[in-house]
């Protein structure tokens, strides 16, 4: 075999370090945390498995094109359009799973997870990119490998931090105070949550369980902008899901808005009666990508 | 949860017919304040349907 086809070791191992910083760069993304999909271990080989992939993408692009291969840059859209496909089944599969959950998602929170998932894998890519055209270029004026490698990735980890603090996105606690509520019925059947309405309910056995085993905040927005977030209603059914999911649900969960101030009350009958962590839940709910643009 | 525009009624249980008039849906009519919640109950359960309680006392069951 001709010796010119056969890449140099050096090439190799700049390359490496570039789908390396890639990597780390993926799994430093994952969150582990129980409210983000995945909690589970499919779905971190999945996620890591696709971000290897993207640091390999990234990586190679500039020594290929260093070599005269421009297919490469096709290449590049190659991937794009693989993790375009990538959110399209984060979507399909969690909208799939929209009627065996008490409360659904909704569709605004569900296209939010799966963007984030697309975000990711270009973040990856990109920062893989930049360590290798760093190193690349360094490589003309740096004869210290070390040196070399090691300005690489901490570009490469610059770029990524930097990204991952521009993707980051806000929870409601940046938006809004917690109220406790008093649950009460009204004329018989209205449930109310201080002087919010929220529900009629027909019969005195449920109304007896709704008292004893239901719990209810009022959550106040801080301001005007504030008040469109809660008011929107993927916004809404992301709180009911999450605080359904992590205190499981016994019966009934609804959300009330009061028109005169914005506050939004809610109520819920929880397997886990435990008021201090709905609050938590409550304050690290995301706010919905969609709802953000529409303040801006 | 179904999600729907508008949900009809299914059933009314009353205590007092007078209260309600040419009907389309079935009305049952209960003795007392227990029958009429137990039949509600029951009717809720099998038609899986929300129940509501009117402040005239009538209860009715609606679509979920």
């Amino acid at each position: 075999m001709d010796s010119k086809n056969i890449l140099e070791l050096s090439t190799v191992l700049y390359i490496s370090v570039g789908i390396l910083v890639g990597f780390i760069g993926r799994w430093w993304l994952l969150r582990g945390d129980i409210r983000q999909y995945p909690t589970y271990p499919n779905g971190y080989l999945i996620h890591l498995t696709t971000g290897f992939i993207a640091a390999s993408i990234g990586s190679v692009a500039f020594p290929a094109l260093l070599a005269n291969n421009f297919v490469a840059v096709t290449f590049l859209t190659l991937a794009i359009q693989q993790f375009r496909d990538i959110r399209k089944m984060e979507k399909e599969s969690l909208k799939s799973l929209e009627s065996d959950v008490s409360a659904p998602r909704g569709d605004a929170y569900i296209d939010g997870i799966a963007k984030s998932f697309e975000a990711r894998n270009y973040i990856v890519m990109i920062s893989s990119l930049t360590t290798t055209v760093i190193i690349f270029v360094l490589e003309r004026y740096l004869d210290n490998t070390i040196l070399l490698i090691s300005t690489g990735v901490l570009v490469g980890f610059l770029v990524l931090n930097l990204l991952k603090n521009y993707t980051k996105g806000h929870h409601l606690r940046d938006i809004m105070t917690i109220e406790d509520g008093k649950l009460h019925f009204k004329e018989g059947s209205n449930l109310y949550v201080n002087d919010i309405y929220v529900m009629n309910v027909g019969l005195s056995a449920t109304r007896e369980r709704i008292l004893k085993n239901g719990l209810c905040v009022i959550m106040k927005p801080n301001g005007n902008s504030e008040k469109i977030i809660l008011n929107h209603d993927g916004q809404r059914k992301a709180i009911m899901h999450e605080c359904s999911r992590l205190l499981g649900l016994e019966r009934y969960i609804a959300t009330r808005r009061n028109f005169d101030t914005g506050e939004l009350a809610l109520v819920l009958v929880p397997i886990d009666k435990d008021i201090d962590r709905l609050k938590k839940i409550l304050f690290s709910v995301p706010i919905l990508e969609t709802v953000k643009k529409e303040i801006k | 949860m179904k999600e729907s525009q508008s949900r009809s009624i299914l059933a009314m249980v009353t205590l007092d017919n007078k209260l309600i008039s040419n009907s389309g849906v079935p009305c049952f009519l209960a003795k007392d304040k227990n029958e009429q919640e137990k039949i509600a109950s029951e009717l809720g359960r099998t038609l899986a349907g929300n129940v509501y309680g009117l402040i005239n006392g009538v209860i009715i069951i609606t679509q979920e």
